[in-house]
């Protein structure tokens, strides 16, 4: 069964290239427009991991960071923050809040970084936390070879 | 500009780049020449709005500067305006209503006053998207000003954002169709003429912008125009 994404980005634009990609590396990807929506999705469906924005209407990507941290269904969720956000004080908040990578935009190579980054998030979880996320690289999913051949 | 402001436009400017680049690194990679003209519209439309964004600050940046004035028929700019909006934006279902008074010329430069008028009027059309809408463009001649109404019955205003429309980069609108300049703008043509602009507003009911533009004591601007 692939891994479920959410991508969480009020940008239209932004949300189909990251959707193509991740299809494309043989993920299942769901989406939101919003802080709200987001949550509302995580509260219904179980996700492998989230790409959030963090300047969005409604609720932003902090107030979702939070909630999903203090919520024993979601504390675990890696979560990739992708934000046009790049100083380094909204960098030290995204990791304080428990962003597990954080990326800024514009992206100069958006396959590389997102793929570093979700090598990086799976990596954290087989030494930090088993929920089962990552499997031995006997078990390793298409969509994990994918991310390994690339940085190979 | 203050740094908060250069923030924002920095962060509104990168989400387009950030569009154009992404796209355009899976168009590279996309061997179905079909998909490409879906790529190249999302990278034009990004690329638009980072025009846009550069549009705004070339108005926002001219307004300090002294333009060519004449005296100027608020009527006809209202009459113009009402048109130009109209040409910008496929409005089908809203009902306009004249109610001009004979007023006074006044003595600015035309194409600020347009300026004021198309931003109030498409602002009033966005408001009043997708009902059946009724623009009010109303005009009288006070004591020492002329005044002109600009109603719709639109979404309205909430009020706890009555007081910060008229602020630089305050927006309630959606990625993409606005970056908060409009009503700053009109704000500052109209005070550099010594007008006033005030607002009224109900949520679910509209909201009527009434603007006041000082007629000048010495003779000049008193030519009259018709109602």
């Amino acid at each position: 069964m692939p891994k479920k994404v959410l991508v969480v980005d009020d940008e239209k634009v932004i949300r189909k290239f990251l959707r193509i990609h991740l299809i494309n590396w043989g993920y299942e990807v769901k989406e939101a427009v919003d802080g709200v929506e987001a949550l509302e999705q995580l509260s219904n469906e179980d996700f492998d991991f989230l790409l959030l924005d963090i300047l969005m209407p409604k609720k932003d990507g902090w107030q979702v960071l939070e909630e999903i941290r203090s919520n024993p269904k979601t504390k675990n969720i890696p979560v990739i923050v992708l934000t046009a956000k790049d100083e380094d004080n909204d960098m030290f908040k995204g990791y304080t809040l428990g962003a597990n990578y954080y990326m800024t935009k514009p992206f100069t190579n958006t396959k590389a970084q997102l793929l570093y980054g979700i090598q990086l998030i799976f990596r954290k979880n087989s030494e930090s936390v088993n929920n089962g996320l990552v499997k031995s690289p006997k078990t390793v999913t298409p969509a994990e070879a994918g991310v390994q051949n690339y940085l190979k | 500009m203050s740094l908060n402001t250069i923030s924002y436009l920095i962060h509104e400017i990168k989400t387009p780049l950030t569009g154009i680049i992404g796209i355009t690194e899976v168009a590279l990679e996309e061997e179905d020449a079909s998909k490409n003209k879906s790529y190249l519209m999302d990278i034009l439309n990004c690329a638009q709005r980072i025009s846009g964004i550069v549009g705004g600050l070339r108005s926002y940046s001219r307004i300090t500067k002294k333009e060519e004035q004449s005296l100027v028929d608020i009527h006809k700019v209202l009459e113009d305006s009402l048109k130009m909006v109209r040409l910008a934006i496929k409005v089908t279902s809203v009902e306009v209503i004249k109610r001009f008074q004979p007023v006074e010329k006044i003595e600015a430069n035309m194409g600020e006053i347009q300026e004021v008028f198309t931003n109030l009027i498409t602002n009033a059309f966005q408001a009043m998207n997708g009902k059946e809408g009724r623009l009010i463009l109303s005009t009288r001649s006070l004591k020492d000003s002329i005044e002109v109404k600009v109603s719709d019955n639109g979404i309205g205003i909430p009020q706890k954002h009555l007081n910060k429309i008229f602020n630089p980069f305050f927006t309630t609108k959606n990625p993409g169709e606005g970056m908060g300049l409009g009503l700053n703008i009109v704000y500052r043509i109209i005070t550099k003429y010594k007008g006033t602009i005030d607002v009224e507003s109900k949520e679910g009911l509209g909201t009527t912008f009434t603007i006041k533009f000082p007629i000048r004591g010495d003779g000049n601007g008193k030519e009259s125009i018709g109602g």
